[in-house]
């Protein structure tokens, strides 16, 4: 009897120990670093999704690495991993409704800043940039009217987002094409011609939110005339109604029925890139940070990077769009200020030079130049920058503008409207009975 | 006992009435069944497995093929790309306290709950049941808050006690039901030999219950090994993160490395598996070494 | 037994605790919300009453697809899944050749997470490359291969399927309750002479009665609040077809801030679970002890 007794209060002890153990042992250890310096550095605590196999991972690590030996003893950079887009959005959402804001959030294409501001959480930034001339002159007026909020700038953007579709060239010249297409009426062409000539045309896909797709959507949109131009300008829209709009969805619809691969419903951006890179679809809407798997052999064949070219839309339409960038939500003047020289330093001139260097990341201002040793190493990058002086119309992205349950209902009926059980109207409607629900 | 065993032996001639032949439709249905168990289970994995040394282009080209170069790149990419080996140790810890804590504390009111009668005891049982219903979802804010204002964000004890909680439904229900099966006779017979209440609970009930505690254990510890989501919002820095935090590492919106993910869940499942095995073996050798409720 | 009143007390009191602290605020602030109207991060609620509810049942469609949904994979699981699950445990009890290696290789799928599994599905049912469309062509039946998961005819029962390998989680609470039924009355039972099927039906099945009806609530639960393996495969697509109210609920609340109306639905599932457990608690007369 006895030893079962102690059996189980040695199992008891383990579970004190246990206990212990994790709870001291696991706290941070801000505070057990005493103050024996005359002044602590700064922490501004700044949540990333930028990690893992993300593309931006490497060069935003060795960003915070440089700060941080920059402004050693004065500022301090803590990098909270969250790998994930979707996680991102939740853990943001989580904090705010708590008020517990990091002081940095970058929003980069995902709607946090007017939630943000509705709790009155974000911190302006217009009198930073006035204080800073050179730092202003970065950005284009367009970028900061698209961040700034009642009058007030509140946040900054990092790069330039400039986006084309990439082709096949070997498989076009395979199919007797040798242009990419000008007009719309060309676009379906080339798609006929090169079904007929046994290859898969497009690579779409309907999973996430459906990028591979949409890219195709907004284009129509973007290109249809000055009131479409507007509207794929415009965030939050919620009526989806138009004709231009209901035309577009015609034409994706002709295109999910007739010229992609079978894999497209229910695809996920991977899919859809697997089946460029392996040389099955001729066509795939994309940015250039796809450019680096180009040359990567474990997911495209050795010389792949010379078979692709880049190519505004059709209609001479391009996305040249300003992006929400970096905002900060520091609770007092110090962190506030802290977060801005950070911003600062990932926005300047030095910092993105590197970037473009790095992994061909186009600039914010226009003004910065391409090198020869960086033309040489982005051949592909200057090709879309080339091209996209001929583009007329510019727009945004559908991601960046319009409202996340919209995105969500794309996802969902992309299926019904492949598969030829929604009509593009019945599609419109429902986005925009969706669209409403924000109000 | 030897009795029955004499009576066994004169009926060893069962073999001969196994001849009949809806016996044999029944064997070989039942085969079959095992059969499908076993591919939908093993497969799978078997899948993954090939798949870990296969290149991206492979692994989205085709199901059936087997690596044209067997590469060990996905292996060393899981461990570039992720924390995986920092987070392996706390998803150890975090899952076995949890499980620990859980079917510790739980079991005690679940034979409690199973045992005696008292006042309030439907109304508890009913309150305590409804945490079995809540949406993940609907607690995520409240248990922030919560574990915040204790002190505990951040911490593996967090999660720890999330986790416990969290599980604590499942392991009520499951326990309960085995204390319901445990006959009576066997306390009775307890506590005519004079031992106290909680003598009787921990040196006879439990050795009894021992399959429903290994059970609900290893419900437990699954739950808290998978767990995603309060991995994430509980925790701020790589020293408390969890496996499921890790496995996201390996996609995003535009990038993926398949190669290296499955890798991942291969260092991650083998282990987990191993450990199964072995803790299966004590549960059931402990059942067989005597008679549990004769 | 004099403390037995004080040990009651002792052994019941951390549980309670822990529910306290985890669970009691989150269920009264989703009951309380759902009978306001809460959107977003202003922090802005007022009262409405009953108007969530009115409209969710009367003018949103998906609402009612998602709760049609839910009760029909309620149903599904906690006989289909609680039915092979049993099965495989009364067959692995009688311990046929390598039953070991089954019983482990069952709970395979449960120990890769959920996301991993997620993938697997995904790949096995791709149209383009996927195992079964492989198989399915390569045997011939080319008109047989669709794409499973968003085929409007097929997704419900492909995400239906999908759900099969956490049955191995009641194959081994029946299996454990089964090993420790005494070996003395399945013998005297053979020698009354009674058949395997027999001894199955009329002896083990009724012992079972408890852990059955606690698998029939687990399950059914579970199906009031799983909602990863449908996000990670179909989102609840196409359309609403594989939408069920958990995944609704998650929606609502994370993309479209819609708090309020978000905790009516939490609501819903809790009194729907209410009444689960209730009913099933009287079909399986639980909570009377076997002797």
């Amino acid at each position: 009897m006895n030893m079962k007794a102690t059996k189980y209060l040695a199992l008891l002890l383990i579970l004190i120990m246990v206990f212990t153990m994790t709870a001291c042992g696991s706290k941070n250890t801000d505070q057990v670093v005493g103050s024996s310096e005359q002044k602590e550095p700064i922490t501004i605590k700044y949540p990333t999704f930028q990690v893992g196999v993300n593309t931006s991972a490497p060069l935003l690590k060795q960003n915070v690495e440089e700060f941080n030996k920059l402004y050693e003893g004065k500022i301090k950079v803590e990098i909270e991993e969250i790998p994930g887009d979707q996680a991102y959005v939740d853990k943001i959402k989580v904090l705010l409704s708590a008020n517990e804001l990091p002081d940095l959030i970058y929003a980069g294409g995902y709607n946090l800043l007017d939630s943000a501001l509705e709790k009155g959480a974000v911190v302006d930034l217009t009198p930073y940039l006035e204080a800073d001339p050179e730092w202003r002159a970065m950005f284009t007026e367009r970028d900061l009217e698209f961040n700034s909020r009642d009058g007030k700038i509140y946040s900054v953007p990092e790069e330039r987002q400039l986006v084309g579709y990439f082709y096949n060239k070997e498989l076009f010249q395979k199919s007797g094409i040798n242009q990419p297409p000008k007009t719309w009426d060309e676009f379906f062409e080339v798609c006929e011609t090169l079904k007929n000539a046994g290859v898969t045309p497009l690579s779409m896909d309907t999973a996430d939110t459906g990028w591979l797709t949409s890219l195709w959507l907004s284009s129509m949109i973007g290109t249809s005339g000055q009131k479409g131009n507007e509207y794929m300008n415009t965030m939050n829209v919620d009526d989806y109604m138009s004709a231009e709009v209901i035309d577009s969805i015609n034409k994706i619809q002709k295109m999910f029925l007739n010229y992609t691969t079978p894999d497209a419903v229910g695809g996920k951006y991977e899919n859809g890139a697997n089946n460029f890179l392996s040389g099955k679809t001729a066509m795939i809407a994309n940015g250039p940070w796809m450019i680096e798997d180009f040359k990567d052999t474990t997911k495209a064949p050795e010389g792949f990077m010379e078979k692709v070219g880049v190519a505004i839309y059709p209609g001479q339409g391009i996305f040249d769009a300003s992006m929400l960038g970096y905002f900060v939500a520091s609770k007092d003047k110090e962190h506030a200020d802290a977060a801005v020289e950070f911003v600062k330093y990932l926005t300047k001139k030095e910092t993105q030079l590197k970037g473009l260097d790095f992994m061909g990341r186009i600039p914010t201002s226009p003004d910065i130049e391409i090198t020869a040793d960086i033309a040489q190493k982005h051949p592909l990058l200057v090709e879309l920058v080339n091209v996209s002086k001929d583009a007329i119309h510019s727009y945004n992205f559908y991601q960046s503008l319009w409202y996340p349950n919209v995105l969500d209902k794309m996802s969902t009926d992309y299926p019904a409207l492949a598969l030829d059980k929604m009509t593009p109207e019945e599609f419109a409607q429902r986005l925009t009975d969706t669209a409403k629900k924000n109000n | 006992m030897d009795m029955l065993k004499a009576v066994k032996e004169l009926n060893v001639q069962e073999p001969k009435i196994k001849k009949d032949p809806k016996l044999i439709v029944l064997k070989i249905l039942r085969n079959i069944f095992l059969f499908i168990i076993i591919a939908i289970s093993v497969l799978p994995f078997i899948w993954i497995f090939i798949s870990s040394f296969k290149t991206n282009a492979e692994i989205l080209d085709s199901a059936l093929t087997v690596p044209a170069h067997w590469s060990f790149d996905g292996y060393i990419n899981a461990f570039k790309l992720s924390p995986l080996h920092k987070f392996y140790l706390n998803s150890l810890i975090v899952s076995i306290s949890s499980t620990v804590l859980n079917v510790f504390f739980v079991g005690m009111a679940a034979y409690v709950l199973a045992r005696f009668e008292f006042k309030f005891k439907k109304g508890i049982l009913l309150v305590l049941s409804l945490s079995l219903l809540l949406p993940m979802t609907s607690l995520i804010h409240p248990v922030y808050m919560t574990i915040k204002k204790i002190g505990l964000y951040d911490t593996k004890m967090g999660l720890i006690l999330v986790y416990t909680a969290l599980g604590l439904p499942s392991s009520l229900y499951i326990l309960r039901s085995y204390f319901l099966s445990i006959p009576k006779s066997i306390e009775e017979a307890a506590y005519v030999d004079g031992a106290g209440f909680f003598r009787t609970y921990v040196e006879i009930i439990i050795p009894i219950a021992k399959p429903g505690l290994a059970t609900a254990a290893v419900l437990q510890f699954l739950l808290a090994w998978n767990e995603f989501l309060y991995a994430i919002v509980l925790t701020n820095s790589q020293s408390n993160r969890t496996i499921p935090v890790a496995l996201s590492y390996f996609t995003s919106q535009f990038s993926f490395n398949y190669t290296a993910m499955f890798a991942a869940i291969v260092m991650v499942s083998i282990p987990s598996l191993v450990a199964y095995v072995v803790l299966q073996e004590q549960v059931v050798s402990s059942l067989t070494a005597g008679s549990v409720k004769g | 037994m004099k403390n037995k009143a004080l040990w009651i007390a002792v052994f019941l009191l951390p549980t309670i605790i822990i529910f306290l602290i985890v669970f009691a605020i989150p269920v009264i602030t989703v009951v309380y919300t759902s009978f306001f109207k809460w959107k977003g991060f202003s922090g802005n609620m007022s009262f409405v009453g009953l108007n969530n509810y009115i409209e969710a049942f009367k003018n949103d469609s998906t609402f009612r697809k998602a709760l049609s949904n839910t009760v029909v994979w309620i149903l599904l699981q906690s006989t289909i899944h609680v039915g092979i699950g049993t099965l495989l445990a009364l067959i692995l009890s009688k311990k046929p050749r390598g039953w070991k290696f089954i019983r482990t290789s069952y709970m395979i799928p449960n120990i890769i997470s959920a996301s991993a599994l997620a993938m697997i599905f995904l790949n096995v049912f791709n149209p383009q490359f996927g195992i079964v469309n492989s198989v399915i062509q390569a045997l011939g039946f080319e008109n047989f291969a669709k794409n499973w998961y968003f085929d409007f005819s097929t997704a419900f029962p492909t995400v239906t399927i999908s759900w099969l390998v956490y049955a191995g989680l009641i194959t081994i609470l029946v299996l454990a309750e089964i090993m420790s039924i005494p070996e003395s009355i399945f013998e005297a039972a053979k020698i009354d002479g009674a058949s395997e099927m027999q001894i199955n039906l009329f002896i083990t099945l009724p012992m079972l009665r408890n852990i059955l009806g606690t698998c029939v609530i687990v399950s059914a639960t579970s199906m009031l609040k799983e909602f990863e393996l449908i996000y990670l495969t179909t989102k609840g697509g196409p359309v609403d077809l594989t939408l069920n109210l958990p995944l609704y609920l998650y929606k609502t609340a994370l993309i479209e801030n819609n708090f309020g109306y978000a905790n009516m639905m939490g609501t819903t599932l809790i009194i729907m679970g209410i009444i689960s457990i209730l009913l099933i608690n009287k079909i399986f007369r639980l909570g009377k002890s076997d002797v």
